[in-house]
C-alpha cells in the first residue's frame, strides 16, 4: 500500500451513455488487445520480428551465389516462422486460464461461445499480421541489400513463394489454438503442438505402414497449401479432422463447461 | 437487487451450497458471513453465472446473471482480486473493461484515481501489493456505473487504513441506493461495514437478518459500585450473572430488569449497557453448533 493513499470519498460520475449489449466487435477488440499489452505477449512478437530481421540482415550480407532472389531467399525463413508463429494463437488461448484472468472475462461476458470465436479470431489475426508484416520485412530488407550492392534484386515469384506460407500458417495456427484451448496450459500445450503430431508421424510410419499418410497433419497443410489442394482429399480430410477439428471440439467442449475460479 | 431461492450446487454426493435463499435490497450493504469452506465463493459464482446451480435461481435487477445484455452495466463483481495479469498495467486492466462494458475509456483514469491508484496506473499489476490489487479490483467493479456490488472477500490484504477507506466507499454507494453484497470469513472485517448479515456454515443458512437483530438478546453488562453485592441483588431477582472484565458482571437479563433488581436492592450502578461483540460469539455459535449437527 506504499504508493495508495486514501482520497476522501466522492460520488463518481455517472456514466452518460445508455446501457448497450457486449457486442462481439467489442469482445474481437479487447481479445486482440489482451495478446499485445502485456510484457510477455510483446516480448513475443519482438521476438518473432527480432528473428526475420536477422535471418533476412544475414542473408542480405551474404548472398549464396551473389544475387539477391527473393523466392531463395525467402520460402525456408517463411517455414521456420510459420512453425514458431502459432504460439501467439496459443499464448491467447491458454493465458485466461493460466493467469485467471477469466474469471473477469466471463463476468463480464458470461456468453462464452462468442468469447471463444473472437479468441480464435483475433488469434489469427494477430498471427496473420505477423506473417505479413515478416513477409514486407525479408522483402524490404532484399530489396536494399540488392540495392546497395548493386546487384538488384529478383522478385519473380512472389506471389506463389508467399501464399503457400501464409495458407500453411493460417491452417497451423488453428491446430495450435485448438490444441492450447483443448489442455489449457501454456507449456503442456507449446510442448504438444511441437512434439505430438511429429512424434505420431513417425510412431504411425512404423505401426501403420501405408496408412500413416491418414494421420501426417504437416503434409495434409503442405497439400492444402501447395498447387493442388485437391490432391488426397480424403487423406487431408482424415489428419486435419484428428488434429484440428477434435482438439477445436474438445477445447471448447471444455471452455464452455469448465468452472472457472 | 439481488434475490437468491433455493440455490443448491452440488459436486458429485458433495453438497457445497445446501437449499439456500435470501434477499439484498437497494440501499443496503449485506456481509455474506462463513468460515472458509463454508461455500460463500461457491454461492457467489452461482450468482454470477460462472457455475451453474444444481437447482434455485439467484436474480440480479430481476434478471439471471447470463440473461443480462451487459452484466458490468448493472453489476459491478469482485471475485479475486489476485485474479489479474500480472504483466498489464492497471490502466490497461481497466481500459480493457471499458471496451468490453461499451463505456467511454477516459473513465479508467477517472476510476483510479477514485481508489487512490492514480500514481500506480503506468505500473503492471505484478508489482502491486495484494491491497493496491483490491483497490484496482473496486475499480473494475465501478467502471460500468452499476447499482450493484458483489464483492468476495475485498478486505483481504488491505490494510485499517485501507478497510476504513472502503467502509465509506461501500456505505456511500448504499447510501445512493445501490445494493451491496460482500463475504468475509472475519466478522470483525465487515462488522462496521454492513447493516444485514447472511451467515453460512457448511453450505445453508444458519442465520439472517438485520445486524442490530442478530445482535440483539444477548444480555446485558452491569457494573456496580461493589459488584459483590450487586451479584446477589441480581441473583435474588432471578437473573443470572457471568463475571465479565473489571468487576463487571454479564447478566442474561434486559438493561430494565438489571436496572430494577439493582434500584430494590439500592446498589448503586456505574454502567449499564447491552453485551457487547455478541457478533462474534454469535458466528462461532452458529457456525459450530452447524458443525456438531453434521457430526451427529
Amino acid at each position: 500500500m506504499s504508493t495508495a493513499t486514501a482520497p476522501a470519498v466522492r460520488t463518481p460520475q455517472p456514466v452518460r451513455s445508455p446501457i448497450r449489449p457486449v457486442s462481439f466487435l467489442s469482445m474481437l477488440r479487447v481479445e486482440t488487445r489482451k495478446q499485445i499489452d502485456t510484457r510477455g505477449g510483446r516480448s513475443l512478437l519482438a521476438m518473432i520480428l527480432a528473428f526475420v530481421v536477422i535471418i533476412t540482415a544475414w542473408y542480405g550480407i551474404d548472398p549464396p551465389d551473389g544475387t539477391i532472389r527473393f523466392n531463395q531467399f525467402a520460402p525456408p525463413a517463411l517455414q521456420i516462422l510459420v512453425m514458431f508463429v502459432p504460439v501467439i494463437a496459443m499464448l491467447a488461448m491458454t493465458v485466461e486460464w493460466t493467469q485467471r484472468t477469466a474469471l473477469t472475462t466471463f463476468t463480464l461476458a458470461p456468453r462464452r461461445l462468442p468469447v471463444i470465436a473472437a479468441k480464435y479470431l483475433s488469434a489469427i489475426g494477430l498471427t496473420m499480421a505477423v506473417v505479413a508484416a515478416s513477409i514486407a520485412l525479408m522483402a524490404a530488407g532484399a530489396w536494399l541489400a540488392g540495392t546497395v550492392s548493386g546487384v538488384g534484386t529478383d522478385f519473380s515469384g512472389l506471389g506463389t513463394v508467399v501464399l503457400g506460407p501464409v495458407i500453411n500458417g493460417l491452417l497451423t495456427t488453428i491446430m495450435a489454438a485448438s490444441i492450447a484451448l483443448a489442455i489449457g496450459q501454456t507449456a503442456i500445450a507449446i510442448a504438444v503442438y511441437f512434439v505430438l503430431p511429429t512424434a505420431f508421424s513417425f510412431l504411425a510410419f512404423s505401426l501403420l505402414k501405408g496408412a500413416a499418410p491418414w494421420f501426417d497433419v504437416f503434409t495434409a497443410f503442405e497439400r492444402l497449401s501447395g498447387s493442388d489442394p485437391w490432391t488426397d482429399l480424403p487423406k487431408t480430410l482424415t489428419s486435419v479432422g484428428i488434429w484440428v477439428v477434435l482438439p477445436a471440439a474438445i477445447g471448447i467442449t471444455r471452455a464452455l463447461r469448465r468452472e472457472v475460479k | 437487487m439481488i434475490t437468491v431461492e433455493h440455490l443448491t450446487r452440488r459436486y458429485g454426493r458433495f453438497t457445497a451450497v445446501d437449499d439456500i435463499s435470501f434477499h439484498c435490497a437497494p440501499g443496503t450493504v449485506t456481509g455474506f458471513l462463513g468460515p472458509n469452506g463454508a461455500g460463500k465463493s461457491t454461492a457467489l459464482r452461482a450468482l454470477t453465472g460462472l457455475t451453474p446451480p444444481t437447482s434455485g435461481t439467484a436474480t440480479i435487477a430481476d434478471r439471471r446473471y447470463v440473461d443480462l445484455p451487459n452484466p458490468g452495466r448493472v453489476v459491478g463483481v469482485m471475485l479475486d482480486a489476485a485474479a489479474q495479469h500480472p504483466g498489464r498495467t492497471g490502466l490497461e486492466t481497466l481500459r480493457l473493461s471499458a471496451t468490453m462494458l461499451r463505456v467511454p475509456t477516459a473513465r479508467a483514469g477517472e476510476m483510479l484515481e477514485r481508489v487512490g491508484l492514480a500514481d500506480a496506473g503506468k505500473r503492471r499489476v505484478g508489482n502491486y501489493s495484494l491491497g493496491m490489487r483490491q483497490r484496482l479490483g473496486i475499480a473494475s467493479t465501478l467502471m460500468g456505473d452499476p447499482e450493484v456490488l458483489i464483492l468476495d472477500e475485498p478486505a483481504n490484504g488491505m490494510d485499517p487504513e485501507g478497510i476504513r477507506w472502503m467502509r465509506g466507499l461501500l456505505q456511500d454507494f448504499a447510501a445512493r441506493g445501490g445494493t451491496v453484497l460482500l463475504s468475509s470469513h472475519l466478522l470483525g472485517e465487515v462488522q462496521a461495514t454492513v447493516d444485514h448479515l447472511v451467515v453460512i456454515g457448511q453450505g445453508r443458512i444458519v442465520a439472517q437478518g438485520a445486524l442490530s437483530e442478530l445482535l440483539s438478546g444477548h444480555g446485558t453488562v452491569v457494573l456496580g459500585l461493589s459488584p459483590a453485592g450487586l451479584r446477589t441483588a441480581l441473583e435474588s431477582a432471578g437473573l443470572s450473572t457471568v463475571p465479565a472484565a473489571d468487576g463487571r458482571w454479564k447478566v442474561d437479563g434486559t438493561a430494565e430488569q438489571v436496572g430494577r433488581a439493582a434500584a430494590a436492592a439500592g446498589e448503586v450502578l456505574l454502567e449499564l449497557r447491552d453485551a457487547d461483540s455478541a457478533l462474534e460469539d454469535l458466528f462461532f455459535e452458529l457456525t459450530d453448533s452447524v458443525d456438531r449437527r453434521h457430526a451427529a
